[in-house]
């Protein structure tokens, strides 16, 4: 019984682990990129932004670069139960939730984008993060690099 | 327009007049690529210019890079605050690279002192908008700290000449004064929508919003340039290689690539805005 007792203690722990990892999104680390091309302005200057999402171990950053853009964003990664990974807005990396503009854009725990491993690849689902949208709401948009 | 002291080579270089000769000087240099950060420190480059000023404007044999209050180099280079530049600095080999003379950054302290006189000043693309969109740009120039040309320059380039609140790229949605795109606009507050329907002075605000940021870093026109285009960029050297060969960002951009070499420059990238500047300080664009 004692053994049993042990042996279902050791099962839930190990099983905790794994929950635990998973919604740090331990199996999605590296860094994935995304070059958005949005066409040109009307100087002609073409208008391109880099995004980069870099997944450590309890560690979620998204570096956004580019036209009229240089932010560095502190997220959150969490899986659900279809392993879809989940970007949810966490704070600026100086750690206000503004950084230098005048307010609020997006709540804590607000989802930026998601990306999920599907057939056809790694596809991206926008949440909130680009408005400038002539993109489909989900596509194949961030790759791993 | 008054200096409250001699400004240059040993001079009493109060911050406020070295800016406004900063301004006056780079409109008296003919070739962009030379112009002065308007920082307002007096350093090698500023003194070079002085001396050039002196030298090929004036003819002065012996140039000293001193500019006294009231005396015969600043008769001369206010001038180029109110009216479009007649004759120009054409070599710049007399422009040390290194030497600062002297610097006092203490003075960086003082208030912008344009404005005080903004009644006075004509501005690059002055004759092209509203006395009170030029009003708000100078208004807007002192709390940013960066000098009016250069940003009307910008407004200039990113508009078409136009300085139209309403012009968009149908593409990207790039709206306005300097083209937010839908992003930008929302990070700010309001929308493209919003922006297109303001006036060209209303829409002055987000503009002013926008640069808040970089309050203080904008020195030079490529830095203002950069701080639409690619604000990671704000604060580089002209030599700073921007894109390289294998990028999306060098392909959609190669023909900025003058040389050829794979790599553009800061240089490359803002060779077409300083062209705005120039043409902004021509007469029936400065007013």
């Amino acid at each position: 019984m004692k053994i049993k007792n042990l042996l279902n203690l050791f099962f839930g722990f190990f099983l905790m682990l794994n929950v635990s990892a998973c919604n740090s999104g331990q199996n999605w680390q590296g860094k994935y990129s995304f070059t958005a091309e949005f066409g040109e302005n009307v100087a002609e200057t073409p208008v391109i932004v880099d995004y980069e999402l870099t997944i450590n171990d309890g560690t979620c950053a998204l570096s956004i670069i580019g036209y009229q853009i240089a932010d560095d964003i502190l997220c959150e990664a969490k899986t659900d139960q279809q392993n879809k990974l989940n970007i949810l807005f966490k704070s600026y990396a100086d750690g206000s939730l503004t950084s230098f503009y005048p307010a609020q854009i997006y709540q804590v725990g607000e989802l930026l984008f998601s990306m999920s491993r599907e057939d056809t690849g790694l596809i991206t689902e926008w949440g909130s993060l680009i408005v400038d949208n002539p993109f489909a709401k989900r596509g194949r948009y961030f790759k791993k690099q | 327009m008054q200096l409250k002291g001699s400004v240059g080579k040993k001079g009493m270089n109060h911050g406020s007049d070295v800016e406004m000769v900063q301004i006056a000087l780079n409109r008296a240099i003919r070739s962009p690529l030379r112009l002065l950060s308007v920082d307002k420190l007096v350093g090698g480059k500023t003194v070079g210019a002085i001396e050039a000023f002196q030298k090929h404007v004036l003819k002065f044999s012996r140039p000293d890079g001193l500019i006294e209050a009231g005396g015969k180099t600043w008769v001369a280079l206010a001038k180029y605050l109110v009216e479009a530049p007649k004759a120009r600095i054409v070599t710049h080999a007399v422009f040390p690279e290194f030497m600062v003379y002297k610097d006092k950054p203490e003075d960086n302290k003082e208030q912008f002192s344009v404005v005080a006189k903004q009644h006075q000043l004509n501005i690059a693309w002055g004759a092209k908008v509203s006395p009170a969109f030029k009003r708000k740009v100078i208004l807007i120039s002192k709390e940013l700290q960066i000098a009016p040309d250069f940003l009307m320059a910008c407004m200039a380039f990113e508009t078409g000449g136009t300085f139209s609140p309403s012009i968009v790229n149908k593409t990207s949605g790039a709206t306005g004064l300097i083209q937010f795109m839908p992003t930008t606009a929302v990070l700010y507050g309001t929308t493209t929508e919003k922006l297109k329907k303001m006036t060209a002075v209303e829409q002055l605000d987000y503009v002013k919003a926008y640069f808040r940021r970089f309050k203080g870093k904008l020195k030079s026109l490529e830095d203002i340039y950069m701080a639409i285009l690619y604000p990671i960029h704000v604060g580089k050297p002209l030599t700073y290689i921007a894109f390289k060969k294998g990028s999306i960002e060098y392909e959609q951009n190669k023909g900025l690539d003058q040389d050829r070499d794979g790599q553009i420059t800061l240089k490359e990238i803002s060779e077409i805005v300083r062209k705005k500047y120039e043409k902004g300080l021509h007469a029936g664009y400065l007013g």
